[in-house]
C-alpha cells in the first residue's frame, strides 16, 4: 500500500486488507503528518488547460463564442453594402424567389441534414475570408506547400503571396469530397477543426499553407465523423502524387497541434451551421430553392406533428387558449417518415 | 482512514513550498536524478532503443513542431520550484530533469504575462512529456490485434503506468478508434474512469500512458473462484454506475462494457477502461453502427439492427455484469446473434407489444420466428441477490429502451441504500473508499495467497484491447 513494490509482489492480491495491517496503518496516519496518500498520477488535461488561457473563448470549443470566419467576412460585407448603396445597385433582387399564397419556396438543407454542395460552397467561402483577412502569415513547415508539395507540378515562386480565389478553394475541396464520398457534416466539422488548429497552434491560414491545412482538416474530420473511417492511403488515390508517409506525418502533426481535441459538441456544430447560413445570405450564396411539393409538405407535416407530440405536455396550458384546426376529429394524419 | 489520507493529500498540496534552487541544492538534485536514472534502466526484452534527438539539430523542427529555439543568455537567475510547477500545472512532487533545470537557469526571466500555448507545449516537451524515453517498460501485460499493453514506470513521477502501444498501420495512419479514445479520455476526469496521463505519437506507434491498475473484473472473479461477497458486488456496481453516469452526463457512450474493461486496483477501486468504441452523441441523427458492444453484453435492440441507440445501450451491459458478479457466470453467453437473442428471450420472455412497443413491426424480429417464451423469475437464477438487487437488475434489463433505468437513477436505487447517503455527494475525483464506512469484505471464494499458483500466465491481462 502506497508504494510501488507491493503492487509488483502481489498484483492479484485481495483488495481487502488484513486487519492487522489496518491498525498499523491507522497508527501511522495518526502520527505522521507528512505521509503521502499514495501514488497519484496526474491527468493529462491538468497540464493542458492553463487557467489564463481557459478564460479565452475559443469558438471551436464553446458554443457562445462567435465563429472566426463570420467575423472576418463582416468587413467585406459592410464594404459591399456601402458601395451598393452609393451606386444604387440592387444586388440580385430581380432573380430572388419569393413565396406567395399559392407557392412556397423552400430549400432542402437543415442543421441535421445539410445540403452537400451548398455547404461546401459556404465552407470554402469561409476559408477564403480566413485567407483574405488574415492577421499575419504565421505558419509551420509541415504545412508549407513548397517543402511538402501536393503534386509533381512546379510550385510557382509567388505561391506564398497570391491569395487563392474562392473558386479555386471550392474546386479543391469539392474534388476531395466527391472522390472520398464524404458527407456535408464532414465539411462543417472540417471548418471546426481548421479554426481550432489556427487557435491552438497560433497559426494563420495563408497562400503558402491553405491546401495542406484544409487537407489535414478533411482527413481528420472524415476519420472521426464516420463509423466507417477513410484511410490515409485513400487520399493518395485522389491526390496522385502525394505519399502515404506524407499523409501520416501531416496527420500526426495535426493531431498533436490539436492536442487530440477532436470532439465537436452539438451546440458548436449547430453554431457553425447557422453561421455558415448567415455567411451565405451576406454573400448572395443562395441555397437552391424549389417549390414545395405535395410529398414534401406531407413529410414536413408529419415531422412537425411528431415534434408537437413531444412537447404536448409542456404546451398543454397554451393549447387551451387556442384551438387549432389540427385537432379536429377525423382528419387523417400522415405517418412520420424520418429519413 | 481514507478520509485522513485524502485530507493529508490535500493539505500537503496546499502548503506552499518556497524552495529556491541554490547551487548546492541544484548539484545534489542532479546527482539524485542520475542515481534514479541508473536504477530505472531495465533491459528491455523487445530491444527497443529510444532515440534522443538533439534539440539543436535542424531535424528537431520537423519532428516536433512545438519545439522552440531558446536563446541562450548568460544570465544566472534563481527560480523557485513553486514557480515552475505552478506555471506548467505540474504536480509538486515531479522530478524535473536536470537538462530542463539547466536550461531554465540560463534562460532570461520569464515575463509576467501567461505562457502561450506553443511555449507551454515546448516546455512540457522539454521536461519529457510526450516522449518515450520518459517511461521505462517493466514487462508486457497483454497483446491484442492492434495494441500491446506494457507495465511501466514514469521517470518524472515514479508512478507505475500502463503503456498501451497502438501499432500504426502504414496505410491507415492513426486509427479512428485510437483518436476517439484519446479525445474522450482527455475530457473524462473521474475516480471511476481510468486516468490518461500522457500521449506519445511517433511514426510507428501511438502510445497512451494510463494509470496502472493491476487487475480487471474478470480476473477478480477468477481469483475469488467466481464467488464474490454480495457486499463487494454492491460496491463494485456503485462504482461502475458512478463512472458511467459521469460519461452519460457528457453524452458519451462507452459501447463496450464487459468485465475485461473494468479495471480494479489493490484498493478495490473500479475504473472504466477501453474507450476505443466510445462515441460522443454530437448530432442526434448521425447514424451509428450496430456492430458494437461485445456480443454477450449487447442489448436486444442493437442485436436486431438498431442504430438509433443512446445511453440505454450501456445499461443493458451493466445488468449483464451485475448478474455475472452475483452468480459468477455470464448471463447470455451466445456465440451468434441469433443464439444471443434466443438466450435473452428464453430467460426474459419473448418480447410482446406490451413489453416492447413496436416490436411487432420489426422486420428483423419477425424473420427470426422465435417461439413464444414466457419470462422466468430472475430470483431463481440469482438466488444470492436480495429483493432490491433483483429489482435493479430487472430495471436494467428492460426491452423498452425508454423505460430502461439510467445510470443516474440507478445510483439512487434502494439497492444502494445500505451504502449510506454520503456516497452520493462525494466529488467526482474522490474514490468511494474515501468514506470510512465503505469497506470491502473478504470474498467467500477467495483463495488464500498461500495456495496462489505461481504461474505468471494467470496474471496476464487480456483487457484494454
Amino acid at each position: 500500500m502506497g508504494n510501488t513494490v507491493s503492487c509488483c509482489v502481489s498484483p492479484s492480491g485481495s483488495p481487502k486488507l488484513p486487519r492487522q495491517v489496518e491498525r498499523l496503518e491507522d497508527y501511522q496516519n495518526n502520527t505522521d503528518i507528512s505521509d503521502d496518500t499514495g501514488p497519484y498520477l496526474q491527468h493529462i488535461s491538468d497540464r493542458e488547460v492553463p487557467d489564463d488561457l481557459a478564460l479565452e473563448s475559443n469558438p471551436s470549443d464553446h458554443a457562445r463564442a462567435s465563429t472566426i470566419f463570420l467575423s472576418k467576412s463582416q468587413t467585406d460585407v459592410r464594404d459591399r453594402r456601402k458601395s451598393n448603396h452609393i451606386n444604387h445597385v440592387s444586388p440580385g433582387l430581380l432573380s430572388k424567389k419569393y413565396s406567395s399564397c399559392s407557392t412556397i419556396f423552400i430549400d432542402d438543407s437543415t442543421v441535421s441534414q445539410p445540403n452537400l454542395k451548398s455547404t461546401i460552397k459556404c465552407v470554402t467561402l469561409a476559408i477564403y475570408y480566413h485567407i483574405k483577412n488574415r492577421d499575419s502569415d504565421r505558419s509551420l513547415d509541415i504545412f508549407d506547400e513548397k517543402m511538402h508539395p501536393l503534386s509533381r507540378e512546379q510550385v510557382p515562386d509567388d505561391y506564398s503571396r497570391t491569395d487563392p480565389e474562392h473558386k479555386l478553394i471550392y474546386r479543391f475541396v469539392r474534388t476531395l469530397f466527391s472522390a472520398a464520398q464524404l458527407t456535408a457534416e464532414c465539411a462543417i466539422v472540417t471548418l471546426v477543426y481548421l479554426e481550432r488548429l489556427l487557435t491552438y497552434a497560433e497559426l494563420d491560414i495563408c497562400p503558402s499553407n491553405w491546401k495542406r491545412i484544409v487537407l489535414g482538416a478533411i482527413l481528420l474530420a472524415s476519420k472521426v465523423w464516420d463509423d466507417q473511417a477513410v484511410w490515409n492511403v485513400d487520399y493518395c488515390q485522389i491526390l496522385k502524387d502525394i505519399t502515404v508517409e506524407d499523409m501520416n506525418e501531416m496527420e500526426r502533426h495535426f493531431l498533436e497541434l490539436l492536442q487530440f481535441n477532436i470532439n465537436v459538441p452539438a451546440s458548436v456544430y449547430a453554431k457553425y451551421y447557422f453561421d455558415l447560413r448567415s455567411l451565405a445570405d451576406d454573400n448572395n450564396l443562395s441555397f437552391p430553392l424549389e417549390p414545395l411539393s405535395n410529398e414534401r409538405a406531407q413529410k414536413l407535416e408529419a415531422i412537425s406533428r411528431l415534434c408537437e407530440d413531444k412537447y404536448k405536455d409542456l404546451s398543454r396550458v397554451a393549447m387551451r387558449r387556442s384551438f387549432s384546426a389540427d385537432n379536429l376529429v377525423g382528419i387523417r394524419r400522415s405517418n412520420a417518415v424520418l429519413s | 482512514m481514507n478520509k485522513m489520507k485524502n485530507f493529508k493529500r490535500r493539505f500537503s498540496l496546499s502548503v506552499p513550498r518556497t524552495e529556491t534552487i541554490e547551487e548546492n541544492e541544484f548539484t545534489e538534485q542532479i546527482n539524485q536524478l542520475n542515481i534514479r536514472c541508473n536504477d530505472g534502466v531495465v533491459p528491455n526484452s523487445l530491444g527497443l532503443h529510444s532515440l534522443q534527438p538533439s534539440p539543436v539539430a535542424p531535424d528537431s523542427q520537423a519532428q516536433s513542431p512545438t519545439q522552440l529555439q531558446y536563446r541562450n543568455k548568460v544570465q544566472h537567475r534563481r527560480f523557485s520550484m513553486e514557480d515552475v510547477t505552478k506555471r506548467m500545472s505540474l504536480p509538486m512532487d515531479i522530478r524535473l530533469p536536470p537538462e530542463f533545470l539547466k536550461k531554465l537557469q540560463m534562460e532570461s526571466p520569464p515575463p509576467c504575462k501567461p505562457l502561450s500555448r506553443m511555449s507551454r507545449r515546448a516546455s512540457l516537451s522539454d521536461i519529457g512529456f510526450g516522449k518515450l524515453e520518459t517511461y521505462v517498460k517493466l514487462g508486457k501485460l497483454g497483446e491484442g490485434t492492434y495494441a500491446t499493453v506494457f507495465k511501466g514506470r514514469s521517470k518524472l513521477t515514479e508512478n507505475l503506468v500502463a503503456l498501451k502501444e497502438i501499432r500504426l498501420e502504414h496505410e491507415e495512419g492513426a486509427p479512428c478508434t485510437a483518436i476517439r479514445e484519446v479525445s474522450l479520455l482527455k475530457n473524462l476526469k473521474h475516480a471511476n474512469i481510468v486516468t490518461l496521463h500522457d500521449i506519445i505519437h511517433t511514426d510507428r506507434c501511438l502510445t497512451l500512458v494510463f494509470e496502472y491498475l493491476d487487475s480487471d473484473l474478470k480476473q477478480y472473479l477468477d481469483n475469488c473462484g467466481n464467488l464474490m461477497s454480495m457486499h463487494n458486488v454492491k460496491i463494485f456496481m456503485f462504482q461502475l454506475l458512478r463512472g458511467l453516469s459521469y460519461c452519460h452526463k457528457r453524452k458519451i457512450l462507452h459501447r463496450d462494457l464487459k468485465p475485461q474493461n473494468l479495471l480494479i486496483n489493490d484498493k478495490g477501486e473500479l475504473k472504466l477502461a477501453d474507450f476505443g468504441l466510445a462515441r460522443a452523441k454530437s448530432v442526434p441523427t448521425k447514424t451509428y453502427s450496430n456492430e458494437v458492444v461485445t456480443l454477450w453484453y449487447r442489448p436486444p435492440d442493437v442485436l436486431l439492427g438498431s442504430t438509433e441507440y443512446s445511453t440505454p445501450i450501456d445499461m443493458w451491459g451493466v445488468g449483464c455484469i451485475l448478474y455475472e458478479m452475483a452468480t459468477g457466470r455470464p448471463m447470455f453467453p451466445g456465440s451468434t446473434v441469433k443464439e444471443e437473442l434466443h438466450l435473452i428471450f428464453r430467460l426474459m420472455g419473448t418480447p410482446t407489444e406490451e413489453s416492447w412497443p413496436g416490436i411487432t413491426a420489426n422486420e428483423e424480429f419477425k424473420s427470426y420466428l422465435f417461439p413464444q417464451y414466457r419470462a422466468q423469475a430472475l430470483i431463481n437464477h440469482v438466488p444470492r441477490l436480495d429483493t432490491e438487487g433483483i429489482d435493479l437488475l430487472t430495471a436494467l434489463l428492460l426491452y423498452d429502451t425508454k423505460r430502461r433505468i439510467s445510470a443516474e437513477l440507478s445510483l439512487r436505487h434502494s439497492y444502494f441504500q445500505t451504502l449510506g447517503e454520503n456516497i452520493l455527494s462525494i466529488p467526482d475525483t474522490s474514490s468511494v473508499f474515501s468514506l470510512r464506512e465503505i469497506q470491502l469484505q473478504k470474498d467467500p471464494g477467495h483463495r488464500s495467497s498461500v495456495f496462489q499458483p505461481p504461474g505468471r500466465g494467470k496474471n496476464r491481462r487480456q483487457s484494454i484491447f
